[in-house]
């Protein structure tokens, strides 16, 4: 559905869509939103363990697994 | 001896390449401490991952836009547009898939080279912010524009740094003292007074590993830095060149790195590894026209360098933690500038000026621009954000704890004892620095 050739006769660009194209542009453009929302979201896991050490919250609810020594 | 298959020859510089990451994760997990071990390691993956991935985006289109100093769309430049032919699967270009993949490992090694020097007290995704734009924006503009066969520092000044200490050690070492005077030291690292105190490394052994991992990466790293079609190999300015001329003086770099740093350093382990990359980095400008004892005696030099500039940035209270201002920005400035005393007279192809210390200077002090304003100014704006350091009772408590669901030694790390004069064994216990 997503190929530019019919036949390896020929053939230059292969990748899915074609060069140039509605479809690349659209996978190009969710790459960059997804590349973006990665920092968003990194951003807000930063600041709630942040403070969750702050506030002195456990960051893991529960006791710790046998063995595991107390945190540092 | 048949040609090597071009594609398979970058493929393979590639790979090795990426042993200089395996060597930047080992090196600065060794040099955290425990409580921020899994954060260093995962900063560098992201870091990796970032990079690429931008540099996909926009830093292959800067390089190819940029040689003349401002973005042109010339046919290059079209050619690298993430939406192009030739960005992508095509079975009639077997060129643009792997340059680009050696150019993001240089791109990946630049941003990365930052890393050890902020450990322990940047925020991660600050970290990311910097490090993307030094790995896919700024550090492939000063490529385009002196590290290019059509580079306007080549046609302009003759310009010549066939191994990239200007582009790639320069700026990234410029950038991390921009980063560092915003970031600070880390909490005790410098008495009230301004002394300096040593935060050792949770793992030495591991750090020294790293660094002979990276010294591995180093050659394809080098074999990166030549042009090879087939039948033959060529600087990236487009003069003949051979491997052999870069085995001289790789290995002779790093003889006499070593030599040198364990001499200033009395023989401290830290400096006297980190003198062989001071040593590769040194005779990187001029490694394929050097004579090999030339090239060690410039090696020597820049690993007795090194450690001098390491504690002179202690006296500003610039904590870094891995040497990365000394050994990539100052060493790599030491580079540019001892191609220009020594090469300064030889030719350039296309009728391009020939080499001199005049052209080297100016180039080294344009890399240095482009590594340290950029870096400063957006590490200033994160920090005014709050994005840049994270909070003092996260960084004396460990990143781990905080941002890593994993512990790094659940059974603990083992402990030295040490003999005592009466002979019992006791323990060595060291109290934390705050």
């Amino acid at each position: 559905m997503f190929s530019p050739i019919d036949s390896y006769d020929d053939a230059g660009v292969v990748f899915t869509f074609g060069g140039f194209s509605l479809g690349v542009w659209l996978v190009f453009i969710l790459a960059v939103v997804v590349f973006v929302g990665f920092f968003v979201r990194m951003i807000q896991h930063e600041n709630h363990a942040y403070k969750a050490i702050i506030d002195h919250t456990p960051i893991e609810p529960g006791p710790a697994a046998e063995g595991e020594p107390t945190t540092y | 001896m048949a040609s090597v298959n071009n594609e398979f020859f970058y493929w393979m510089s590639i790979a090795l390449m990426m042993l200089i990451h395996a060597g930047f994760l080992a090196y600065e997990v060794g040099a955290s401490r425990s409580k921020n071990v899994l954060a260093t390691a995962m900063k560098n993956l992201l870091a990796f991952a970032t990079i690429v991935a931008s540099f996909y985006f926009v830093g292959w289109f800067l390089y190819n836009a940029m040689p003349s100093g401002f973005i042109e769309f010339n046919d290059a430049a079209k050619a690298a547009l993430p939406w192009s032919d030739n960005m992508g699967p095509n079975v009639q270009d077997p060129a643009s898939g792997i340059f680009w993949g050696a150019f993001a490992l240089f791109a990946a090694t630049t941003g990365s080279i930052m890393s050890g020097a902020v450990l322990e007290r940047i925020r991660t995704s600050g970290f990311l912010v910097l490090t993307v734009m030094v790995g896919s924006v700024t550090w492939i503009i000063g490529a385009a524009w002196g590290w290019h066969g059509a580079g306007w520092m080549l046609t302009k000044l003759g310009f010549h740094d066939v191994g990239a200490a200007g582009c790639v050690h320069m700026i990234a070492g410029f950038a991390t003292l921009g980063i560092l005077i915003n970031l600070g030291p880390r909490i005790g690292r410098f008495l009230p007074d301004g002394k300096p105190v040593t935060i050792r490394p949770h793992n030495l052994p591991l750090t020294m590993l790293g660094l002979m991992l990276i010294f591995t990466g180093f050659f394809g790293f080098l074999m990166g830095c030549v042009i090879y079609a087939g039948d033959g190999y060529a600087t990236i300015y487009a003069s003949p060149t051979t491997l052999s001329a870069f085995a001289f003086n790789t290995l002779m770099g790093l003889a006499g790195g070593i030599i040198g740093a364990y001499l200033t350093s009395r023989g401290e382990p830290f400096w006297t590894i980190s003198g062989g990359l001071c040593g590769v980095i040194g005779v990187a400008s001029g490694m394929d026209l050097y004579h090999p004892a030339l090239g060690f005696l410039i090696a020597f030099g820049a690993g007795c360098i090194a450690p001098f500039l390491g504690k002179l940035l202690e006296k500003f209270k610039i904590d870094d933690v891995v040497g990365a201002v000394s050994v990539h920005g100052g060493i790599g400035l030491y580079s540019v500038l001892m191609a220009g005393v020594f090469l300064s007279g030889y030719p350039n192809t296309d009728g391009n000026p020939s080499v001199s210390l005049w052209g080297q200077a100016v180039g080294a002090a344009v890399f240095a621009a482009l590594g340290f304003i950029p870096a400063y100014v957006v590490s200033l704006g994160l920090k005014k954000v709050g994005l840049l350091r994270i909070p003092k009772a996260v960084e004396e408590q460990g990143l781990d704890l905080s941002e890593v669901p994993a512990t790094p030694y659940p059974e603990g790390i083992p402990i030295t004892t040490m003999r005592s004069s009466s002979g019992t064994a006791v323990l060595a216990l060291g109290e934390e620095v705050k």
